[in-house]
């Protein structure tokens, strides 16, 4: 039986991982809405509360009309949950499955790649609110709202790439996770979730350029709210951030994993 | 002889209560290389972090802006995690509330113990913080103590309430997850009142996270009183919610123990 398992074919072997990736995703999403009689329902609530929140208080501070500032939030705080998601599930992906590790011989690599899996999933409920919010807003989404997937794409790159490091740091020095915490404010304050990077010091603009979260979100603006192209520099950015990180996480994910479990 | 007796207990059930706090703390930072230090630390790294965001944006109508942040993040923090760790407290201890006698009330103030000692070593940076950024000395000072006294109460209400709620219907914590965002969000932390809309500023006026929030920046930061109105409603907030949740603790904590 297992011989079989692992003489057949390439394909057969990813389509294997696919179906333990869903499994454990399945598994986790379960056991995180045991009992919630709401269930997957407040995926759908959670996001649109605390966007609307948000958004009552300052549209007024900020000057803008509410019609329009509630999917100017709402995008910055969904494309900030996947990344956040994504890359806090992948940080506790090796120190977190210590058992499962040492009982199977599974691949390392989807420990990581589920995490990010569960962090797409929580992403599309929200969008289901996201949506409703289009709508009772009467925002016009028009031809470049196609380009969507391709941030998509890049985000969870970026995601998979930074989780990868994260999941190795998390191992031999567990303290990582308060700085991850503590980056995670910085970052969640400096992506202009809720205000227009423009107010920013001009040092502060410049960083932001640099915030890969920043540069997902107003790509994603510009394409669903502006129905415009987003400006090359954030293209290129976006890019070079994907392939980096992607083959920095890759390198350090290979070396540091060998010896995971004897860490632990 | 009887009092002696409770005495006794009492100061058993104290007993117990540090060492279920000492485990809590010994566990959260279980296998970090800083380990406690953290508690001083992370608040201190958030305040600086909002500081270096936002004291351009909003620094021209907050002055000592991170004193400012700092005191509202000791409030908010307080509550956020007093009542969000106390509301799972029955639950995560069931195997030890059947085998002992001890009062179950125990277990969620053991909770909002840690988070109070939690507060305690965040606020040594604070006073360095504070005095860095020349915050002089005033008697009003003193009148962080029945803030606090009145916040704890209030979090001890909250906390009973939610402990129970939550062994009934598992829902709550999402429930609550939101009813936290909007209070904590509606407190002012990093931003002041004034430049909100009047029917925020009042809806803001009222709850009671900024109400704490509100009188410990008053007498720490600007040396007044609060008006009277925020003492009242300090007090009442504070009585009020420890009331109810007491009785509602009373009345369903037996029943709490067939469900569990």
């Amino acid at each position: 039986m297992y011989e079989k398992k692992y003489s057949s074919e390439n394909k057969d072997r990813i389509r294997s991982y696919f179906f333990v990736i869903r499994q454990l995703a399945s598994r986790e999403i379960g056991s995180r809405n045991k009992g919630k009689r709401l269930g997957q329902l407040w995926n759908v609530i959670t996001p649109m509360v605390s966007m609307l929140t948000m958004s009552i208080l300052f549209a007024f501070v900020f000057e803008r009309d509410f019609g329009q500032f509630m999917p100017f939030v709402f995008t910055g705080t969904i494309v900030f949950g996947f990344f956040d998601g994504g890359m806090s599930g992948c940080l506790g992906s090796l120190s977190g499955n210590k058992n499962l590790m040492i009982r199977t011989k599974i691949p390392r690599n989807i420990l990581v790649i589920e995490k990010l899996y569960v962090a797409f999933i929580q992403m599309l409920f929200s969008i289901i609110g996201y949506v409703i919010v289009l709508i009772a807003t009467g925002t016009q989404v028009g031809f470049f709202a196609f380009l969507i997937p391709v941030d998509v794409v890049l985000s969870a790159v970026i995601i998979l790439g930074l989780g990868k490091i994260l999941a190795v740091a998390n191992v031999y020095f567990a303290d990582i996770s308060y700085f991850y915490k503590i980056i995670m404010r910085f970052v969640f304050y400096g992506s202009a979730i809720f205000y227009e990077a423009e107010i920013l010091s001009p040092v502060m603009q410049q960083i932001i350029m640099f915030n890969p979260i920043y540069l997902s979100i107003s790509f994603a603006r510009s394409c669903i709210l502006y129905n415009s192209m987003p400006a090359a520099g954030i293209w290129i950015r976006l890019i070079i951030y994907a392939v980096v990180v992607y083959i920095l996480g890759t390198l350090i994910f290979k070396k540091g994993s060998q010896d995971v479990v004897a860490k632990l | 002889m009887e009092d002696d007796k409770n005495m006794n207990t009492r100061s058993q059930h104290i007993y117990v209560m540090r060492e279920l706090t000492k485990r809590e703390i010994k566990r959260k930072y279980a296998r970090s290389y800083l380990g406690v230090i953290w508690s001083v630390l992370f608040p201190l790294l958030n305040m600086i972090v909002i500081s270096i965001i936002f004291s351009y944006v909003f620094s021209r109508n907050i002055e000592k802006y991170p004193v400012y942040y700092y005191t509202g993040y000791l409030v908010i923090n307080f509550f956020t995690t007093a009542t969000t760790t106390a509301m799972t407290a029955l639950k995560d201890n069931r195997n030890l509330m059947l085998k002992s006698k001890l009062p179950r009330r125990t277990f969620v103030l053991s909770r909002i113990y840690t988070a109070l000692v939690n507060m305690g070593l965040s606020s040594i940076a604070y006073v360095i913080v504070c005095i860095v950024f020349r915050i002089s000395p005033s008697w009003t000072m003193f009148l962080i103590i029945p803030n606090i006294f009145f916040l704890t109460l209030f979090a001890i209400g909250v906390s009973y309430a939610l402990s129970i709620w939550f062994v009934f219907q598992e829902d709550s914590k999402s429930i609550y997850e939101n009813i936290l965002s909007v209070l904590t969000t509606f407190a002012a932390l990093f931003y002041s009142v004034d430049r909100l809309a009047p029917g925020v500023q009042t809806f803001i006026s009222f709850n009671p996270v900024y109400t704490y929030v509100h009188i410990a920046r008053d007498c720490i930061m600007y040396a007044t009183i609060s008006e009277p109105r925020y003492w009242i409603q300090m007090a009442a907030w504070g009585v009020g919610l420890f009331l109810i949740g007491k009785v509602i603790f009373r009345y369903k904590e037996n029943r709490v123990m067939e469900k569990l």
